[in-house]
């Protein structure tokens, strides 16, 4: 039988969300993955927030692959060979309902589409999906690069992240450039839970997220992070592409330096790298919501642009598995007035706003701007790690007053008090 | 370590016939920034005294050289079905 309900391309977060809501709803769905396994092309940070995943599958931690509860979280500016940092500790976020949770994808993912396929859903790994086939310029089906690999369905869900090439051809007018994207290099190290656990002041199955800006980056927009799994470290940079380009630094050599890092060194040493990745994230902002649907196809997750990221840290996975709620109640909604036109399925950024996706990215829409500022990422890390050095550092001579120091720590910055009053203006229209 | 050490470490499953990146190199002439060669994260972009000379084989499959490329060289596809880079841990 090469007839369905949906086709869904892709089986990451976004993609199997919405196969399990439908095939639990009875419909007959088919999951297309161009990997040998669901996982195998996927990579993130990885923190998974639990909201979202839990109200799908309650107590979803009692049987995923999860790695540790993230109890610790960490933000730091770092200079060449300072840091200052906020450390946040909170004892509710190792008890259900946990807040968050360390992640490794290839684990995860394929642990997710076995809950799709117990639901019903039809996973076939190792296919790619090459185009669509269009019944007068409705999307009517796929063809796979299967022999006799033509599927067809009412409806088809472009959930194939973020260089979505099907998005593209089906709905998506504007290719993505370098300033709409950011690079993520990572590796894998294994290290020994105890020894992670002394590393990063933790007891038992206890997690911690650590991000970086500054020198995590050498002052490119985008920021350093470490994560702690049960006996490995996820830790890499996230560089903006626009400026990567520009700056002649290659992405593997500041990764290799933010390792070296005076104060990142001493957390990794005994790390044994086991894996090096490297994958796109989705930056824009929010694409025009026309550009998510038409007839016969939605988009859905990253290829849909559902990312929100401020600066060092990224959300994407919770949005992904929202908006796959959103493609999943839409489809449900059309199939009872039999309406997969454009028309039919144009609920969708409704139900998108209403399951939180798009109500976020517009209320950060200011976000991606303000974060471009080269100066938060170069002159303000230094600018703390400055001041907290002349706040801790005895020296001879008069004590200085705090008015003083911010004076001496600003010079030689081109910071002017106009400039940190209007940063400070941007950000909390940015972030707040 | 370098990163070709480091890919030791990442599992491919190679497809030896056919690359799923090509780059017509005539266009690189012309391109006076050559982003390609900073921001690949796993070198298969590469000058040479005959030009840039571009190699699949560490291929992670980001994107970034389709993204970044300003002159339309890159002719850039997934590999087929099942082939390519595989994560491990992700
Ligand atoms: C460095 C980095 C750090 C991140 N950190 C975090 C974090 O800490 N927390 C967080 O929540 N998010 C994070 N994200 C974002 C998050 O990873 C993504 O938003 C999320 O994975 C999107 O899910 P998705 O299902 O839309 O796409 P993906 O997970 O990319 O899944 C797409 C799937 O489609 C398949 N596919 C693609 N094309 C085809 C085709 N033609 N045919 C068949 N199959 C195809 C792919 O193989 C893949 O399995 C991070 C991302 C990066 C890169
Ligand atoms: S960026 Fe494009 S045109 Fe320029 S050198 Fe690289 S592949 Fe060639
Ligand atoms: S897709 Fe990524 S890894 Fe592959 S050649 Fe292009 S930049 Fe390099």
């Amino acid at each position: 039988m090469n007839r369905f309900d949906a086709i869904i391309i892709g089986a990451g977060p976004a993609g199997l969300t919405t196969a399990l809501v439908l095939a639990q709803a009875g419909k007959e769905v088919v999951v297309l993955e161009r990997g040998e396994y669901p996982g195998s092309k996927n990579m993130f940070g990885g923190v998974l927030y639990s909201k979202g995943l839990h109200e799908l599958i309650p107590h979803f931690w009692d049987k995923a692959p999860v790695e540790r509860p993230v109890a610790r979280w960490v933000i730091s500016a770092l200079d060449k060979e300072a840091s200052f940092s906020l450390d946040y500790k909170n004892a509710r976020y190792t008890e259900a309902p946990y807040n968050a949770f360390t992640v490794l994808r290839s684990k995860f993912d394929s642990w997710y589409a076995r809950q799709a396929e117990a639901a019903g859903a039809t996973l076939l790994t190792e296919t790619i999906v090459e185009d669509f086939i269009y019944d007068q310029q409705r999307v009517v089906g796929v063809k796979t690069g299967r022999e006799d690999g033509e599927l067809y369905a009412d409806v088809v869900v472009a959930a194939d992240g973020v260089n979505s090439l099907a998005a593209r051809k089906g709905v998506i007018k504007k290719d993505l450039s370098p300033d709409d994207v950011s690079l993520g290099v990572k590796e894998i190290l294994a290290m020994p839970a105890e020894s992670i656990n002394r590393a990063f002041s933790l007891t038992g199955n206890e997690g911690a997220a650590y991000t970086f800006v500054g020198a995590a980056t050498q002052g490119i927009p985008g920021g350093g992070f470490i994560y702690t799994n049960k006996d490995k470290l996820s830790i890499g940079i996230v560089v903006k592409l626009s400026s990567l380009s520009k700056t002649g630094r290659r992405p593997e050599d500041l990764l290799e330096d933010f390792k070296q890092h005076p104060m990142i060194w001493p957390l990794i040493k005994e790390g044994e790298i086991r894996e090096y990745l490297a994958h796109l994230i989705p930056e824009g902002g929010q694409t025009s919501s026309k550009s998510l649907y038409k007839g016969g196809l939605l988009a859905t997750g990253d290829a849909g642009g559902f990312t929100l990221s401020t600066g060092f840290r990224v959300e994407g996975a919770n949005l992904a598995i929202m908006s796959g709620m959103a493609a999943a109640e839409t489809i449900k909604r059309s199939s009872r007035s039999r309406d997969f036109s454009e028309k039919g399925l144009s609920i969708y950024p409704d139900l998108l706003r209403q399951y939180g996706v798009l109500a976020d990215m517009e209320k950060f829409r200011h976000a991606p701007n303000f974060l471009k500022n080269p100066r938060l990422y170069q002159s303000y890390p230094e600018l703390v790690c400055q001041i907290s050095n002349a706040l801790f550092s005895v020296e001879p001579g008069p004590k200085k007053g705090i008015g003083e120091m911010v004076k001496e720590a600003r010079k030689g910055k081109q910071l002017s008090r106009f400039e940190i009053i209007k940063d400070i203006y941007a950000g909390w229209r940015g972030l707040a | 370590m370098s990163i070709n050490d480091k890919l030791l470490r990442t599992r491919f499953v190679v497809d030896s016939g056919t690359p799923h990146i090509s780059v017509d190199t005539a266009l690189c002439e012309g391109c006076s920034e050559k982003p390609c060669l900073i921001a690949c994260p796993v070198e298969c972009y590469q000058e040479q005294s005959n030009g840039v000379v571009f190699s699949w084989e560490n291929c992670v499959e980001c994107g970034t050289c389709r993204i970044v490329c300003p002159r339309g060289a890159v002719n850039w596809n997934y590999p087929r079905g099942g082939f390519g880079v595989c994560f491990r841990y992700g």
